[in-house]
């Protein structure tokens, strides 16, 4: 239980005067920072970055949780992959979630769009609530949940149709069509950073694409359902360093409309995207323990765990 | 190893020697390699001189009647009516093999639970792939022509057949359907698809390929089956054939081959040398027909699937 995460209240509290005062120190280096080559963006040790880079800017220290979830278990048949989870996920914010591999985030992230359904013998206990109701209860209707929360995977999985039939897909499910259909996927893909890349060529198959445009015309279908929350499982890990940065800032650019949770491996994007993080770890006594949340800036710059800060400046195995 | 070895500095006597070992192994190595290329190459061509030898024989045995217009009609020495029964018979099975394999496939691929009783029916099928054809025929003769009131007739025929396909049909479907990456129906899930959506959209357009292999191939299985037709269909035809009547009985291409060289031999109004060149264009057809059905399937799966994924 005392896993030294950080309730909503505590770090309102110690948070917000505290990163209030950081940005205004932190801004004007950030600026150059940010105009270097990608490659020594990318040497920068993760707490510079979190000065160099933006979303402290965007961080509401006030937002509401869309999601809450408490006491989350998780078991693989009779593998815990998740032991007792519990955070709050901020209505148009950017959470990242980090921690070496194999220790449960993406089996976190697809307890919340119940994916995790899909590999028999699971189990799920404790609740996450969505809109007054446990996302994890028997009689939440998962079609429709799937609906409110949409997913991007690691790997880009366009379906062997046109671009245009991948944008209608989940609208076509919804009985949208016509005109309104039309408009709905120029938006998305406009929104997504990739219409002026594929507008002439809609109705040629999306495998065509790029890795990269791929990965967007994938954010761009998840986009085009409207969802209210979009999970991201290291939505960039495929990508080279420039689509990468395109990503990015696409996902900076979408949290003023959409709560988004990310799971990244890559510590400067955690700190390049996100206004909060939760940092995972699994070890031998505790499977898939959340050892610290918190605004990304303090997990970044004053960890309260030792584990926290020895991942985050790479001195972890 | 060898990387290793080969940065060593070879400038003392001992590196020397390992270098000259190591000159040796990977000598063998070659030699080896070209060795096993060698053999497997003379395989390759004596098996394939072979098959084209055995095709190109029956070709030229049957191109006497292939080329006489009365193999082509409904006389005695004419094919036309087994040519009209083995498309009917392949027809008939396929419309109700095709479905029930392909339902069968879809609900043990991606609805059953993966457990016990879904291996059961697997090995079912897999014991039941291995029964010899005229075993098969003996049971369609009991079940469906004595038991199920259908007589001798092309429905029992069929029904028999589809026993001795289903097994390789729904394999092949169940592989078509394993083809599809899961990450297709986890996207289609993901956008608040419903699990028969997901099928129907992505899975099935995305396995068609497969599909349409697993149709083409069962079918080359049916035109060329002939012990499973001989108790089921019989070996006569009805004075009028050219019905779609399933209730009649009739003969096929195989059929007819097997009696006119097996147990009818010497009793029809045709010599002997008539025989011999019917039964020659009867064989040489059913090459044609298999060349055909296997070659479609090859192109027909490729198309398609260069239709899904063309860019
Ligand atoms: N389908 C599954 N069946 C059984 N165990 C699983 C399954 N998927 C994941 N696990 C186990 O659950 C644990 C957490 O896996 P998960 O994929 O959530 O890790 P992760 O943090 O996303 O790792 P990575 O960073 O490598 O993607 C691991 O020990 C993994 O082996
Ligand atoms: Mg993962």
């Amino acid at each position: 239980m005392e896993t030294g995460i950080n309730r909503p209240q505590k770090h309102q509290g110690s948070g917000a005067p505290l990163t209030g005062a950081q940005v205004g120190d932190a801004n004007p280096p950030s600026g150059e920072r940010m105009n270097e080559p990608v490659q020594q963006a990318q040497s920068a040790s993760p707490a510079e970055q979190v000065g160099g880079a933006d979303p402290r800017k965007n961080l509401k220290p006030d937002a509401q949780t869309k999601i809450d979830i408490q006491h989350l278990n998780f078991f693989y048949g009779s593998k815990q992959a998740l032991t007792d989870v519990s955070l709050p996920i901020r209505e148009h914010q950017v959470t990242a979630l980090i921690g070496p591999s194999g220790c449960g985030k993406s089996t976190f992230l697809r307890t919340l769009n119940r994916m995790n359904d899909l590999i028999p013998n699971t189990r799920t206990e404790g609740e996450a609530i969505f809109e007054g109701e446990n996302i994890y209860s028997k009689s939440t209707d998962v079609v429709l949940l799937r609906q409110r929360i949409g997913m991007v995977f690691q790997r880009p999985n366009p379906f062997p149709k046109s671009i245009f039939d991948n944008i209608a897909y989940g609208l076509r499910i919804q009985h949208t069509s016509g005109k309104q259909l039309h408009e709905i996927v120029e938006q998305s893909l406009v929104d997504a950073a990739l219409w002026d890349e594929v507008k002439d060529r809609l109705n040629t198959s999306a495998l065509g694409l790029s890795g990269g445009q791929q990965q967007r015309l994938c954010i761009a279908r998840a986009l085009a359902v409207k969802p209210d929350v979009l999970l991201m499982d290291e939505p960039a890990s495929a990508l080279d360093p420039i689509a990468t940065l395109k990503i990015e800032e696409l996902i900076t650019e979408l949290s003023a409309n959409y709560t988004i949770v990310i799971v990244t491996h890559n510590m400067q994007q955690a700190a390049r995207v996100s206004q909060y993080t939760g940092f995972f770890l699994s070890r031998e006594e505790y499977k898939g323990r959340l050892i610290e949340y918190g605004p990304t800036v303090e997990i970044f710059e004053h960890s309260k765990r030792k584990e926290t800060e020895d991942y985050v400046s790479g001195r972890f195995g | 190893m060898s990387m290793q070895q080969m940065t060593q500095p070879a400038s003392s006597q001992a590196g020397i020697e390992r270098a000259q070992q190591q000159a040796q192994v990977v000598r063998r190595l070659h030699t080896n390699n070209t060795i096993a290329i060698g053999v497997l190459w003379a395989i390759t061509v004596i098996v394939t001189v072979l098959f084209i030898a055995i095709i190109v024989y029956l070709l030229i045995q049957g191109a006497p009647a292939l080329l006489s217009l009365g193999f082509y009609g409904t006389g005695a020495t004419g094919i036309a009516a087994e040519l009209f029964n083995t498309f009917y018979i392949l027809i008939l099975t396929e419309v109700i093999l095709f479905p029930i394999s392909l339902g069968a496939a879809i609900y043990l691929f991606e609805y059953a639970h993966q457990g016990p009783l879904v291996t059961i029916i697997h090995f079912a099928a897999e014991t039941l792939a291995g029964v010899p054809s005229i075993v098969l025929g003996l049971f369609g003769f009991a079940a469906f022509a004595v038991y199920g009131g259908f007589g001798i007739s092309r429905l029992a025929g069929a029904l028999t057949l589809l026993c001795l396909n289903f097994p390789q049909a729904l394999r092949l479907f169940e592989a078509a359907l394993e083809s599809v990456p899961g990450d297709l129906r986890e996207g289609s899930l993901a956008l608040g698809a419903s699990k028969w959506h997901a099928i129907r959209t992505v899975v099935l357009p995305s396995a068609l390929p497969g599909l349409v292999t697993g149709l083409i191939l069962t079918a080359g299985k049916i035109t060329g089956e002939a012990a499973a037709l001989l108790f089921t269909m019989g070996l006569f035809n009805p004075a009028n054939v050219f019905t779609l009547n399933p209730l009649i009985a009739s003969d096929t291409l195989t059929t007819r081959l097997y009696f006119l060289k097996g147990p009818g031999a010497g009793s029809s109004s045709l010599s002997f040398s008539q025989e011999s060149i019917l039964a020659a264009g009867i064989a040489a057809v059913l090459i044609l027909i298999l060349l055909i059905i296997n070659i479609s399937a090859r192109s027909i799966g490729r198309l398609i699937e260069r239709r899904l994924t063309a860019a």
